[in-house]
């Protein structure tokens, strides 16, 4: 656990990010609540607390498909990663969209009457045996809650409070919450097939994620099936050719255990260290050694190569192991050494520059935009 | 595992510099969001059914309706035939989610007063009972004809959805299906007339005041079948102007 | 460490693919199929005079 942790470090580009969000939804908002009503005479006659209740409800089905979406396209594309970075600000927001929802169908298909609201919620409709007519507000009542202890709990507070494997566990019901929500939608306002744009978008949503989750799946069980062959020796694999390996950039092997490691190359040097970072099992592998140190490309946790650790006041630790040449052949031990050893990265012998004429991918001067590991812990 | 051959800019979300690519890419994806959003606003909020045009309606202003009040199934007003208008039955809830069964205690087959307003959609309308009137014995001292006795007409089977009859008739829009089943449940159970808005007219009728077999309320247990499209079979009665439904079955 | 992860995932999601799509269908199915304009019918003769 890090010390020193403060409430929450904005940036330009989470501004940007939220801000973006926000006019995102308050367009969402504006055209169904405002301009719809001046297009369509059936908009226009809707009680207003009920168009409201549909506005925030869809919206919220919308941001949840789309915060659900973030994850797989940023594997399938790097290009998709900065939406990655803030993503858990976009599940706060969808948490407080979905939460006005609530509070409008409260304020009125539960109120005005004798018993009280939160009651009537329960009471009302006990039709649990019945699929047309199952009580569908208690399914989105379970995904609201889910969604909100998943909003309260996303600060890095509770990630390293509760660690990595337990908050990682916990955040996973949010797809048990989006099963909650499809299915809230289609016994409740879909019934009937009185809504047929809603009844379109649930089964977009329901197949884009599916397919996106699984595609994603399949590219990473074939990643852990292609082992990396092993080397002479037991006990060691070989990963790839040094060759391969660009400035500053990683290539990642598997153990036959499946535990994943990247080789990075930084000057005229090789370091292997654990594929996964400690903070949220981001593909390290995938990211760059920035101003000395390995950064995941997720949420930029850095490490310093000759340890694995990160640099003070942080204490996030992950595997090294040893590393060796093999003519051009680059070997790793897949047993790997003791959290926070320090091992002396592996010299390529005779090499100055990169052995392959890879383009530069830094830009010209010092990363100094950069800052410190320091400022990413509380940015995230 | 081969590295990726172009590399658009390594950035994470805390660098202040931020790549032309990622930067362009970001913006694109940025504005397809909100477009994106945009349309789906208008696409969703025009979809769903019109939900037709019922409303309030204050035609008794501060005024009352005098007739004799009747209780079984649920509290009606008799109003006999006045100035070419015919005898009807209006049917009486009060102004939120609760029927006038309270007030209407001890008033069966009483005259009596009651003002508030109209709420209607089509031939289906409620008097939710309210204003300086309420609903009280007639103080105007008149003595009004017996009304009517029920007139039978028949079995049938019938095909419609059971509704509260105060959101069905415009209190809200839409006030029918199974988004709001748990509405009319509260309604029911609060002793708002439940009615059934047919599928097809029925003697002329849009819909029929429900009642159980026996000619009280209806049970509970039909609060499973609220806010679909249902058959049902029963005896059907008319009084006045208002044909109510005496429930024996519910076809599964 | 990450593989568990990973194939709790993919039994998530392929759990999810296989039965929303059924929960759908069946939300869809257990509606009646009743005509919209279905009419009523009198199960009593009328001819009878109406003794019902």
């Amino acid at each position: 656990m890090s010390v020193a942790l403060k409430p929450v470090g904005w940036n330009r580009n989470k501004l940007v990010y939220d801000a973006v969000l926000i006019i995102g939804a308050a367009v969402y908002i504006l055209a169904f609540l405002n301009l719809a009503p001046m297009l369509s005479e059936g908009a226009a006659k809707v009680d207003a607390p009920i168009q409201r209740m549909r506005a925030f409800g869809s919206l919220a089905f919308l941001m949840l498909t789309l915060v659900l979406a973030i994850g797989p396209l940023a594997r399938l594309d790097t290009r998709f990663l900065p939406l990655l970075y803030n993503r858990r600000h976009f599940g706060v927001i969808t948490a407080l969209v979905a939460t006005t929802h609530a509070v409008a169908v409260l304020d009125w298909y539960y109120a005005f009457s004798p018993t009280p609201q939160l009651l009537a919620l329960f009471t009302a409709n006990t039709s649990f045996d019945r699929i047309a007519g199952f009580p569908f507000e208690i399914l989105g009542v379970a995904a609201l809650l889910v969604l909100a202890v998943l909003a309260a709990t996303s600060h890095d507070f509770w990630l390293s409070f509760l660690t990595p494997p337990v908050w990682k566990a916990l955040h996973m019901s949010v797809y048990g919450a989006y099963g909650a929500v499809v299915l809230h939608v289609a016994l409740g306002p879909m019934a009937g097939g009185r809504d047929p744009v809603l009844s379109a978008l649930v089964a977009a949503s329901v197949a884009t994620l599916a397919t996106l989750h699984l595609v994603t799946g399949r590219r990473e069980r074939a990643a852990d099936a292609a082992a990396s062959p092993p080397a002479a020796e037991d006990g060691w694999i070989d990963v790839g050719d040094v060759s391969e390996i660009a400035e500053a950039r990683a290539i990642v092997g598997a153990a036959p255990g499946g535990e994943r490691i990247a080789v990075f190359r930084t000057k005229d040097r090789l370091v292997a260290i654990s594929n996964v970072c400690s903070h949220q099992n981001g593909p390290i592998g995938e990211g760059k050694v920035v101003r000395g140190f390995i950064t995941c490309p997720w949420h930029g946790y850095q490490y310093r190569p000759e340890d694995g650790c990160s640099p003070p006041p942080f204490r996030e630790r992950i595997h090294r192991y040893p590393l060796r040449l093999n003519g051009s052949r680059v070997e790793v031990a897949t047993t790997p050494v003791p959290l926070g050893t320090r091992l002396e990265s592996f010299r390529i012998p005779g090499a100055t520059a990169p052995a392959s004429p890879v383009p530069r991918t830094d830009p010209p001067g010092p990363r100094a935009a950069a800052p410190g590991p320091a400022d990413d812990k509380v940015a995230s | 595992m081969s590295l990726k051959p172009a590399d658009p800019g390594f950035f994470v979300g805390y660098f202040k510099k931020v790549p032309p690519a990622v930067r362009t890419f970001s913006l694109a994806l940025a504005a397809a969001l909100v477009a994106a959003l945009g349309g789906a606003a208008l696409a969703l909020a025009v979809s769903p059914e019109h939900p037709g045009s019922g409303a309030y309606v204050n035609d008794l202003g501060d005024g009352s309706l005098t007739g004799i009040l009747e209780t079984s199934p649920y509290p009606l007003l008799r109003v006999p035939a006045a100035d070419g208008r015919p005898a009807r039955a209006v049917m009486l809830a009060g102004p939120s989610k609760i029927g006038v069964g309270q007030a209407a205690a001890g008033l069966d087959g009483a005259t009596v007063d009651a003002g508030g307003v109209f709420v209607r959609r089509g031939d289906l309308d409620m008097l939710l009972v309210g204003g300086p009137v309420g609903l009280r014995a007639s103080t105007a001292g008149m003595s009004l004809p017996a009304p009517a006795g029920p007139e039978p007409l028949g079995r049938w089977r019938i095909t419609g959805e059971i509704c509260d009859g105060k959101c069905a008739a415009g209190a809200m829009k839409p006030g029918t299906g199974l988004a709001h089943k748990a509405c009319a449940n509260l309604c029911i159970t609060g002793g708002v007339p439940p009615v059934f808005v047919t599928t097809a007219p029925v003697e002329g009728a849009g819909f029929l005041l429900l009642a159980d077999a026996d000619g009280g309320p209806l049970p509970a247990r039909h609060l499973h079948r609220t806010g679909e499209r249902i058959a049902v079979e029963g005896v059907v009665e008319r009084r006045d102007d208002l044909l109510i439904l005496k429930v024996e079955v519910v076809l599964p | 460490m990450m593989r568990p992860h990973r194939r709790a995932h993919a039994a998530l999601w392929t759990a999810l693919a296989l039965l929303l799509p059924l929960a759908v269908l069946a939300s869809l199915l257990a509606e009646p199929r009743l005509s919209a304009d279905a009419p009523p019918v009198r199960l009593d003769p009328p001819a009878g005079g109406g003794a019902g």
